[in-house]
């Protein structure tokens, strides 16, 4: 709980050096940096509460019970795009839990690993409880394949999660895996439309769709499509590009050169199976900053259901909006992906909120709103966007094992040849 | 410029080797600072690091 304290009392340096580093704006690392003392409270708040259970059998003369025990040394594997949050979210849950870390950032972000480190030695945890080793993808399949490694938590890609999850597969040690998305945002004519419209451009174009639950495709009622379509265009061609160290800017560049070159060629690709780019779809031209790695909040329609695009991540600020006419088809198209994050539902109709939250395939569901977490509340996804859940008590679990203890308590001598079956 | 090492066991860790690795900024797409490049052995002392303390913990 201290380190929370102090990780909120250097918020503001910690945020410049994500910023640095990743291009996010500066007021959002801010605010990450300083919401980790939330997760710190709860899950510092948990870690006494992890507890066993007495298991009531049928023979008075037996006594079980279980002992809920820490792994050992869990791998944290971290990516680029909230280094401080994502991290905080992985170690605290593993740390409350009696574990103790070896956290590999994504090479893009390393710095404010060893600062949250450092930091919390400052507060009084122990040396060698969070250690950081830093470099590339070899750094993380050593710290993976090392034997005393128990518990690999991972964020990031699909693409590493399998490749993550297959290698820890050979030694038989389980992943957390926290995975990417191909989120739906799906708007029904009955919504209420202003609340919708800072939805859908909230869930792409924050944090410059570098977020694993952006809400890339928008999934739009017919009878209000041109209008809201028209309205999401206007508001993307207003976003501010810039500096994400000031104040005023909406939408810094994106983390890297080669997530800038993604997200042109997965719009390029998107144009020759015959989308129709509506606004962005290229790098805008920032005389302060010539160098920079930015792209412009990009919108595109007639994007095929099985094109590229609407099949994988790009993880930039690029929204495919497509129009839908009832309930049942929406729920196809929003279903038919390997992916299953999170949902966005946007509509006042009570039945159809609970109805769409069921059948959507999807750790997270929204309903009128977009991209809310917390620490009690469980994170996860489901189907090729991860095994496993974060915040909340079933974070906690996830770093435990379950030991069952029996003793016989009683004088009667054991037939040696028959399994005690039943108590 | 920044300059960064592996954290283990409450220690700045080079690599043995002395690799390092260099960070950008993706505003200016300017240097922003260099990394320690950790290799097996520096991963090795960290996950002992952790395995110590884990052993040693309350």
């Amino acid at each position: 709980m201290k380190w929370g304290d102090i990780i909120a009392q250097h918020a503001d340096r910690i945020a410049a050096i994500e910023t640095g580093q990743n291009g996010k704006l500066f007021a959002e690392m801010r605010a990450q940096a300083r919401i980790a003392q939330d997760w710190l409270y709860y899950f510092g708040g948990l870690a006494d509460k992890v507890e066993g259970t007495v298991v009531p059998l049928d023979r008075q003369s037996i006594f079980n019970y279980t002992l809920r025990e820490p792994m050992g040394v869990v791998g944290v594997i971290t990516p680029w795009n909230s280094p401080t949050f994502i991290a905080i979210m992985s170690l605290a849950p593993a740390l409350a839990a009696g574990n103790t870390v070896v956290l590999k950032p994504s090479e893009i972000t390393s710095a404010s690993a060893i600062e949250l480190a450092r930091l919390a030695e400052a507060a009084g945890i122990p040396t060698g409880v969070i250690n950081v080793v830093t470099g590339f993808r070899e750094t993380g399949e050593a710290l993976v394949d090392h034997p005393l490694v128990a518990k690999v938590s991972f964020t990031g890609s699909v693409a590493a999660g399998r490749a993550i999850a297959a290698r820890a597969g050979q030694r038989l040690v389980s992943c957390l895996l926290e995975l990417g998305g191909k989120s739906p945002n799906i708007v029904f004519a009955d919504a209420n439309l202003e609340q919708a419209e800072a939805g859908v451009l909230a869930g792409i174009f924050a944090a410059a769709g570098q977020t694993c639950v952006a809400g890339s495709r928008a999934y739009i009622q017919r009878s209000i499509y041109d209008r809201l379509v028209d309205r999401l265009v206007a508001r993307a061609q207003q976003i501010t590009v810039g500096d994400p160290m000031r104040a005023e800017t909406q939408m810094g560049p994106v983390a890297t050169k080669m997530q800038l070159e993604k997200d042109e060629s997965m719009v390029q690709r998107a144009v020759t199976e015959g989308a129709a780019v509506l606004c962005g779809g290229a790098r805008p031209a920032l005389a302060e900053f010539p160098g920079g790695y930015f792209y412009e909040p990009t919108i595109v329609h007639h994007a095929g259901k099985d094109s590229f695009l609407m099949r994988n991540e790009v993880f930039g600020p690029v929204l495919a909006v497509t129009a839908f006419e009832d309930e049942s088809e929406v729920l196809a198209l929003a279903n038919d992906t390997e992916f299953g994050l999170a949902a966005g539902i946007w509509t006042r109709d009570v039945r159809r909120v609970h109805k769409m939250a069921r059948a959507l395939e999807a750790g997270t569901v929204w309903v009128n709103t977009y991209r809310a977490l917390t620490f009690n509340s469980p994170f996860g996804g489901y189907k090729a966007s991860g095994i496993g859940r974060q915040n909340g008590i079933e974070a906690v679990y996830q770093y435990l094992q379950t030991k069952s203890v029996w003793c016989e308590l009683g004088d009667e001598v054991q037939d040696p040849f028959v399994m005690k079956l039943g108590a | 410029m920044n300059s960064y090492q592996n954290h283990i066991g409450g220690q700045d860790v080079a690599a043995a080797d002395g690799r390092t690795f260099t960070g950008f900024n993706p505003t200016t797409g300017e240097v922003w600072g260099t990394f320690a490049l950790a290799a097996a052995a520096e991963v090795d002392r960290a996950v002992k690091a952790a395995s110590d303390a884990f052993g040693t913990g309350p």
